[in-house]
């Protein structure tokens, strides 16, 4: 069996596989990330949720999506 | 993983090349030109799909089609094929990257998910060390250090997390200001339609309430956006126009009331007070970056201790100089601090003014629209109002401006309105008193009131979009802060467990002659700060004092600490590209075992051209005699050429003397053995007679080491006595004796040995005189060598003082201080 994304182009990136280790560095920050959410009023347990999913996911870096959540637990707050 | 075999077909000069460690280390040596970076890059090539050599600065001609094959080869012929050990997986898994398809690894099972893990920490570079990238993490800037650890660590994506949120924090608060500004903005507009100097809350109520009074109506207890004309009728005395020229002629006059001489004057004044003050403050770049830390220097005040030790970084410091230096720091920057809130005062008043005459120009510009829509005079107004948004963003932020663009601020011609301006209000005035119809005061009431309430709820829109967005503003600071101070724990413990683990490696290696090393290693905004100590004086960047042989050892200790935290039973697979040229051959040595007693597990593939590193790590037992590759040459045709295996040196004389080749056998075995004399001298601390020349020989070296071993094994037999262990004692007599008998062998042999004889005698023994000799000369470096391990045995101890006698496995010792044992 083969591990790849295909051989049409030399030149493209090698197969990236990159399975989530459960000990990585970013999850032990995301951990105690929503350890300091949770001791502030600001945020509740479903905002917690979505931010530190969109972390896990790698997704933050469009902060467009984080920045909705932020916005939207406001308004739902209001 | 570990390689058990690896078959190299047409890449980077290699021809074809099979070897077969079986999981254990390989020492490949050669001169110069003769493939063993070819077989580096081999290895790299089928674990990742790339070849690192052809990436990075300097390579942009370079390409894995056309520079990976082999010259003249094709690429479809041009693979790595290899088995290799997973933990938890029985049976070898074959592997196999063809240059024709590099993004593809064949593997042979359908157990790829058990490789994954192994090929993702060799995507991340984990499995490969050069001299060139020794140096990156050592004589590197903090940024670009962070940059190799990151990378290594694989630490990019908590970078690229950091970052986010950063911007995400930045946007927000863009943002959040921005809404301020629209609600100061709204503020203005209110109390320009209500044609009062400034908001003021009651006197809007006052004014409406007036107005609500002339049409009849009550007055209001409070403001509601919704509600100013609750319970009124519109006024049915005149018909309502598209401008009341009451109301417009009013805005007219207010307007060029804020822009008299006396007004502009007053503006003059403050823009001067504000650029004296701004520049000031931005003189002293210093002064400025000490201001923004004026939080930390306070903090760092409060938790100096007793010690005079930084809190931060955990320096020492003389007595009260960091507790003085904190001190001045301080009071230029609360001095500073001060400078900035005047700034920020002026710059308000500025921009209440700004707002102010924008929201009546607006009022104007619109009254303009309706009478003169085309008119130059409505261009000018709409044109200036463009420019008072500028202004007012720019006094929200005066010393970034300032320093972005003093000229702003310098001309002081600041809300200055544009020429013409006052001439197109007084034709304004004049058209609006001759040419729009005048209407009733209670008409007027109304379309006041309706004025004020359209602005009303814009301000209220205003802010309440401006809550939201200092909530998510807010939020978003408390993230990224959470974020900050998390990733600095979890990253110092990450730091401080690979300093503790660099730490014991150096250490390993400089047992000599830095024995109590030290360092630090700490997260530096995005940086990776590397101290190390310097014989105790202090700490010092990893570049600055110490030798290069010294920082090549650092920049080794520190890629296995990391490596082996991240490899350890994934990828035991560790490249070791020519790292030691700066390296002495004592310390050498010590290296030799850092590798095998510190790190039993991983698998090291060692390219060299020297020999003497190669028999080094030989003998020192990192890797078999039978994985040892010797090139001696390589062409276009043929590739590296591979010497014969030489195996041990008893395999080798022993050969020679089957094929009754007995000057090969005795050149081989004087060779051989003045090399490990050499190195048994050295590691004894033997004591050879000074010779001006340098030039030592066999002669030199065997008696020296056998004296020194003597000595050793009769001291030893003196703890044994003296410690009541008369078993150990017999032991230790007995290994003496084979000494004695070994030294009267040698002793026979002395002349053969001298090296004033200028041709090698032995070669003119018969074989019948000569066997007895290798057999006796064997059993004489058995002795000096651990028959578990195969190393060579090292006297141990501090300074001068030997207190041991060692092999690297640890299991053959010879105690020279009481309650000792010796095993084997």
């Amino acid at each position: 069996m083969t591990l790849g994304h295909g051989d049409s182009d030399i030149a493209e990136e090698p197969a990236k596989i990159t399975p989530k280790s459960k000990d990585s560095v970013l999850d032990k920050i995301i951990e105690r990330v929503a350890l300091r959410l949770r001791e502030s009023d600001e945020f509740d347990e479903v905002h917690i949720r979505d931010i530190t999913g969109l972390m896990t996911s790698g997704r933050v870096t469009s902060s467009n999506g984080l920045q909705s959540i932020l916005f939207r637990e406001t308004t739902i707050s209001q | 993983m570990k390689i058990l075999e690896l078959e190299i077909l047409e890449v980077r000069g290699v021809r074809r090349l099979l070897l077969q460690p079986n999981g254990g280390s390989v020492i490949v040596v050669g001169p110069n030109g003769t493939g063993k970076s070819g077989i580096v890059d081999a290895i790299d090539f089928l674990l990742t799909g790339k070849i690192q050599r052809l990436e990075g600065k300097g390579t942009k001609s370079l390409s894995l089609r056309r520079h990976g094959v082999h010259i003249g080869a094709l690429p479809a012929n041009a693979k790595v094929r290899a088995k290799v050990s997973i933990p938890g997986v029985e049976a070898p898994i074959e592997i196999c990257r063809s240059l024709a398809k590099p993004q593809t690894l064949e593997v042979s099972t359908d157990l790829a998910d058990a490789i994954a893990p192994a090929l993702s920490n060799a995507e991340h570079g984990q499995h490969s060390l050069s001299r060139r990238e020794i140096l990156r993490f050592i004589a590197a800037e903090p940024k670009d250090r962070a940059q190799q650890v990151q990378t290594l660590m694989r630490l990019s994506e908590v970078e690229d997390c950091r970052q986010a949120l950063m911007k995400a924090k930045n946007e927000l608060k863009d943002r959040s200001d921005e809404a301020d500004r629209r609600v100061r903005r709204s503020q203005a507009g209110v109390s320009s339609a209500a044609q009062l100097e400034v908001y003021d809350t009651e006197e809007l109520l006052a004014t409406i309430n007036a107005q609500r009074v002339l049409l009849a109506g009550s007055p209001l207890e409070g403001l509601r956006s919704a509600a100013l004309q609750l319970a009124l009728s519109p006024p049915t005395s005149s018909a309502p126009s598209s401008v009341n020229a009451a109301i417009a002629r009013k805005d007219v006059a207010g307007l060029k009331e804020a822009l008299a001489t006396v007004n502009v004057d007053r503006r003059r004044n403050v823009i001067h007070e504000l650029t004296l003050v701004l520049k000031s403050i931005t003189q002293d770049p210093i002064a400025l970056k000490d201001c923004r830390r004026l939080n930390l220097y306070e903090l760092g005040r409060e938790l100096l201790d007793e010690e005079c030790t930084c809190p931060l970084c955990d320096t020492p410091w003389p007595e009260g100089v960091l507790a003085s230096l904190l001190a001045s720091k301080i009071e230029r920057s609360q001095a500073l601090t001060a400078s900035m809130n005047e700034a920020r005062r002026l710059a308000g008043m500025l921009a209440d003014d700004c707002r102010k005459i924008r929201a009546t120009t607006t009022e104007v510009a619109r009254v303009m629209a309706t009478l003169t829509p085309q008119s130059e005079a409505h261009r000018l107004l709409t044109q200036w109002l463009a420019d008072l948004d500028d202004i007012d963003r720019q006094l929200a932020s005066p010393v970034q401006e300032f320093l972005s663009n003093p000229s702003v601020f310098l001309g002081a011609e600041l809300l200055r309105q544009p020429p013409g301006t006052i001439s197109v209000l007084d034709g304004l005035d004049i058209t609006l008193a001759a040419s729009v119809p005048a209407t009733s005061a209670q008409q007027t009431a109304w379309d006041l009131l309706t004025r004020i309430e359209e602005h009303t709820k814009l301000l209220a829109d205003a802010e309440i979009a401006s809550q939201s967005a200092r909530h998510a503003a807010n939020r978003a600071a408390i993230l990224y802060g959470a974020f900050e101070t998390s990733q600095n724990e979890v990253l110092q413990e990450l730091y401080d467990q690979i300093r503790d683990r660099f730490v014991e490696l150096y250490r390993e290696v400089h047992s000599d002659d830095e024995a109590d090393f030290g360092a630090t290693m700490r997260p530096d905004g995005a940086g990776v700060a590397f101290e190390v100590d310097f014989y105790g004086v202090g700490q010092f960047p990893p570049n600055a004092l110490h030798s290069e042989g010294h920082q090549d050892s650092m920049g080794l200790c520190l890629y296995l600490a990391l490596a082996e935290r991240l490899n350890r039973g994934v990828l035991d697979v560790i490249v070791l590209d020519d790292v030691v040229m700066s390296v002495d051959t004592g310390h050498r040595r010590h290296i030799c075992r850092l590798l095998s007693k510190h790190l039993p597990d991983s698998q090291f593939i060692i390219t060299t051209h020297e020999r003497a590193w190669a028999d080094q790590l030989i003998t020192e037992g990192v890797a078999k005699p039978s994985n040892r590759i010797d090139l001696y040459n390589w062409s276009l045709e043929t590739g590296p050429l591979v010497a014969e295996s030489p195996g041990d040196m008893w395999t080798e004389v022993r050969s020679k003397l089957e094929r009754n080749d007995i000057s090969g056998a005795a050149h081989a075995l004087r060779l051989n053995l003045e090399r490990f004399f050499r190195r048994t001298c050295g590691s004894l601390k033997g004591q050879v007679p000074f010779n001006v020349s340098e030039r030592w020989s066999l002669g030199d070296f065997l008696p020296a080491s056998v004296t020194r071993l003597d000595k050793y094994i009769g001291e030893a037999i003196n703890v044994a006595q003296s410690s009541g262990d008369t078993e150990l004692k017999e032991t230790l007599v007995a290994l003496r004796a084979r000494v004695k008998q070994a030294r009267s062998q040698y002793t026979s042999e002395q002349g053969v040995m001298n090296p004033a004889v200028h041709f090698n005698e032995w070669a003119n023994y018969s074989r019948q005189d000569f066997e007895p000799l290798v057999t006796a000369m064997q059993e004489l470096c058995e002795l000096f060598s651990c028959q578990a391990c195969g190393g060579i045995l090292e006297a141990v101890g501090k300074g001068e003082v030997i207190t041991e006698v060692r092999c690297a496995c640890g299991k053959s010792i010879l105690r020279l201080s009481k309650l000792k044992s010796v095993k084997d």
